[in-house]
């Protein structure tokens, strides 16, 4: 048995790493709830940012803590709407830090639940977290940083049997073809690209084929509802002794082009930041914001994130960049 | 805490060094006890109140029941211990379904009564421990088993981490005799103990979480109508999945006890192989079964206050079966329906006895016996039974009754326009799996999963085990609840 064991997932292992793949962490509830209890920290000592992928990828939490003496909490979410993790802070009287709000504007204005579920259910695992899931988390850590193979979103059993691409019926997808080299989730929750996606430009290309084909289904969401609930939101925060400002991540080709055309920024960002009554960065404003080029047209490379985060912390406010001491 | 996580490996192997440490056999069951605490305390501390609650109640009650000669004061006895086990159950259990159905009836009658919805948390296992800790108080008021003779065995007995949150339903026969001896755990025993926990951990993990339960919830959860494929598939897919999910924790609970060294009953014996509802009965959720059998159906008259008494009792046993389940209406179907079953065929079954009796009564002793209509080995019979199972898991698993009607009328064909939401491969996966979970359960009906690994070679027994482990560390499911600890 133990033979059948070692070689299967050896063999497994070491094929893996041949194809240059890392190790990387499984981002569901446990470790999104790792990071959401250190919200509470003194104001001056945490950042907290959400959002959807593209702050998971252009944040470099490591050089954030390293040029402000601050923590980045990353608490975005790939594929997800924010606004439930906007609703859970505001909604916690012990939350009184400062809030970067990544907008993705088809994912912030919309209603799917398949774009709100799992962000809802990171809410609830924290708030229902039990102390023997809390352990299990910590146990896994060690083995997550040192396996490959434990990587349930690319590599599970499932998913790979997924991956045979039989022929389905009309109205049917699967999960979205996306390369494992696209994703590699770190500890800090800070997504990056590996180094083989970032040279193959087929991969690439799969990703804004697939960029494409969603951008073929999305319609333009209506806006005032979540105007409305934004500011309210922001209110209590502020009300708390908390503060929130918005940040539009570059962008650009066709994902652009589409983003102008179905959530345009006078329909949308702009009315958004006037009714919150916040301050908010659209790239496009800012020369040292708008210079990187995302790689697939929507996310930085791991390079471009260290840049991103230094001009970042150059235009936030200083109360979310000062230094503890 | 959950069999599939991280968190249970590393406390199962404490424990295991604990136990088998050099201590005395008192030190020893209070290390298991402490561990079976922690096991629980893993989930919410604060049950834990209620859990000790319950044990101390019942073990002085118990006892005091047994010792009791004055029937009027045994009586009382016995209601304050059914009030309290039965009165915690309906409170945390039933409290907002009973709520429910009285705004319903008073709404009805005119009466504008809207409460707030109320926010109770259902302490995990608590079915499962109430009906632990009923039989021992039951028993003792029958004097059907001596008095369990120290605390420290009867909170191990109603807290023994394997059974305690998802069964197996021990009496305290099976058990509480283990706790008086001292005993280790044989090397035949912890191989035994290992391999089970592995397949139920399989089970559950690959089969269940990985492979069944995204296609269930996608039929189940669909906020429009599916085709008929998709609806059969989904409900094969759940067919599979309630029985991986609760025959492999019973699997992971039995391995478990077995590799300290305890001996837990059987709760599942491949009832997808079943010839009939009744030996359904005798194969799935057998303690539960055999529970409900001697402390409800028998009690109310079993079957010997004539066949409508019989009729009646069969249908209240598997109506309240269904309500033990779940606090909804769709479980008590589920019951209804099993109980209808049932009655058909104890009907066909009453019958073939008395034409059997009348033909021996008219032409004497020696003759030879008619065949029954129904043989136990008939596969099509099966077949039929499996089908009529796969059905009713519906009402099991929908929400609502519209829900369930829903997906009826999906598979009869009366859904037009309908979405598909199963992927070709998701189907394939669902079709290969209750295939071979049918042909398994049809071919290994007359034996256990112990007695047929003894039958294979050593070597294949190893490269199946070694094959169980890799797709169980491939799946990488996370470590989500079993289905039977919302009951």
């Amino acid at each position: 048995m133990g033979v059948v064991v070692v070689i299967s997932i050896g063999g497994w292992e070491l094929r893996l790493r041949s194809r240059g793949l890392n190790t990387d962490y499984d981002d569901g509830g446990p470790l999104w709830a790792n990071l959401r209890e250190q919200v509470y920290q003194a104001d001056n000592k945490a950042t907290v940012f959400i959002g959807s992928s593209r702050i998971c990828y252009d944040l470099d939490p490591e050089v954030f803590a390293q040029e402000t003496g601050r923590q980045a909490i990353q608490l975005g979410l790939a594929g997800h709407s924010p606004l439930p993790f906007l609703r859970d802070l505001a909604n916690d009287e012990r939350f009184h830090g400062k809030l970067v709000v990544d907008v993705m504007e088809i994912l912030y204005w919309s209603s799917l639940p398949l774009h709100t579920a799992e962000s809802q259910a990171d809410v609830d695992y924290y708030h229902h977290r039990t102390p023997a899931q809390w352990a299990s988390f910590q146990l896994g850590r060690p083995l997550e940083s040192s396996f490959v193979f434990l990587n349930q979103k690319f590599l599970s059993l499932n998913v790979q049997l997924n991956g045979l691409r039989l022929p389905d019926r009309e109205g049917v997808h699967g999960e979205p073809p996306f390369p494992v080299e696209f994703w590699s989730t770190c500890y800090d929750r800070q997504v990056k690209m590996m180094p083989r996606f970032l040279r193959d430009s087929a991969q690439q290309h799969v990703v804004t084929g697939l960029w494409s084909f969603f951008g073929s289904m999305w319609k333009s969401p209506p806006a005032e509802a979540i105007i409305a609930e934004t500011k309210q939101l922001v209110a209590k925060i502020r009300a708390h002794g908390g503060d929130v400002v918005f940040v539009r991540c570059p962008s650009s080709n066709h994902f652009l082009e589409l983003e102008q055309k179905l959530v345009p920024r006078e329909k949308y960002w702009d009315p958004l930041i006037k009714a919150a009554g916040c301050k908010g960065y659209f790239f496009s404003d800012y020369p040292g914001l708008s210079k990187f080029t995302p790689v697939e047209w929507s996310h930085l490379s791991p390079a471009g994130a260290i840049g991103f985060t230094h001009e970042l912390i150059k235009v936030l406010p200083s109360s979310f960049t000062q230094s503890p001491s | 805490m959950v069999f599939n996580s991280y968190t249970f490996i590393a406390f199962f192997i404490v424990v295991l060094l604990l136990f088998n440490g050099p201590f005395g056999w008192k030190t020893r069951k209070t290390i298991l006890l402490l561990a079976s605490y922690v096991f629980y305390a893993a989930w919410n501390p604060p049950f834990i109140l209620l859990l000790w609650l319950s044990t101390v109640v019942d073990f002085f009650v118990g006892r005091a029941l047994y010792k009791q000669t004055n029937q009027a004061k045994k009586r009382a006895l016995l209601v304050v211990s059914l009030i309290g086990n039965m009165g915690m159950l309906c409170f945390f259990k039933y409290g907002g379904f009973l709520l429910e159905n009285f705004v319903t009836v008073v709404n009805a009658f005119g009466v504008h009564y809207h409460p707030a919805k109320p926010n109770i948390i259902l302490p995990a296992g608590i079915s499962f421990y109430t009906f632990t800790t009923l039989c021992y108080t039951i028993d003792m008021y029958k004097k059907e088993s001596a008095p369990v003779k120290s605390l420290l065995d009867f909170s191990l007995f109603v807290t023994f981490f394997p059974h305690l949150v998802a069964g197996p339903i021990v009496r305290p026969p099976q058990l509480v005799p283990q706790f008086e001896t001292p005993r280790r755990a044989s090397r035949q025993q912890l191989m035994e103990g290992l391999f089970l926990l592995s397949l139920g951990l399989f089970m559950k993990v690959v089969l269940a979480d990985s492979m069944l339960a995204a296609s269930s919830d996608a039929v189940f959860n669909s906020a429009v109508a599916v085709p008929g494929l998709d609806a059969w598939m989904g409900m094969l897919a759940f067919t599979g999945q309630i029985f991986c999910d609760f025959a492999g924790y019973s699997t992971c609970a039995i391995g478990a006890a077995l590799c300290l060294g305890f001996v837990l009953p059987l709760n599942f014996r491949w009832p997808y192989g079943a010839s009939g509802f009744a030996d359904f009965w005798r194969r799935w959720h057998i303690t539960l079964s055999s529970w409900l059998r001697d402390y409800l159906y028998i009690p109310l008259g079993g079957n010997r206050k004539g066949g409508v008494r019989t009729y009646v009792n069969l249908m209240l046993t598997m109506l309240l079966g269904g309500l033990w389940h779940g606090a909804n209406w769709t479980f008590v179907a589920w019951g209804g329906l099993h109980g209808g079953y049932l009655w058909v065929e104890r009907f066909f079954k009453v019958r073939k006895e008395r034409r059997v009796a009348a033909v021996i009564a008219g032409s004497g002793a020696g003759t030879v016996m008619p065949k029954p209509v129904v043989s136990e080995g008939n596969f099509a019979y099966a077949l039929f039974t499996f089908l009529l199972i796969n059905i009713t898991w519906i009402f099991f698993r929908a929400s609502t009754f519209g829900k369930a009607g829903s997906m009826l009328s999906s598979m009869v064909g009366l859904v037009h326009g309908a979405a598909p939401v199963l992927a070709t491969v998701a189907m394939v996966k669902i079709g290969v799996i209750v295939l071979a979970l049918v042909v398994i359960h049809w071919l290994l009906r007359k034996t256990t999963v112990l007695a047929a690994v003894y039958r294979m070679p050593w070597w294949l027994t190893g490269v199946l085990w070694g094959a169980m482990i890799v797709l169980l560390l491939l799946s990488q499911a996370s470590s989500n609840s079993f289905i039977y600890f919302q009951f």
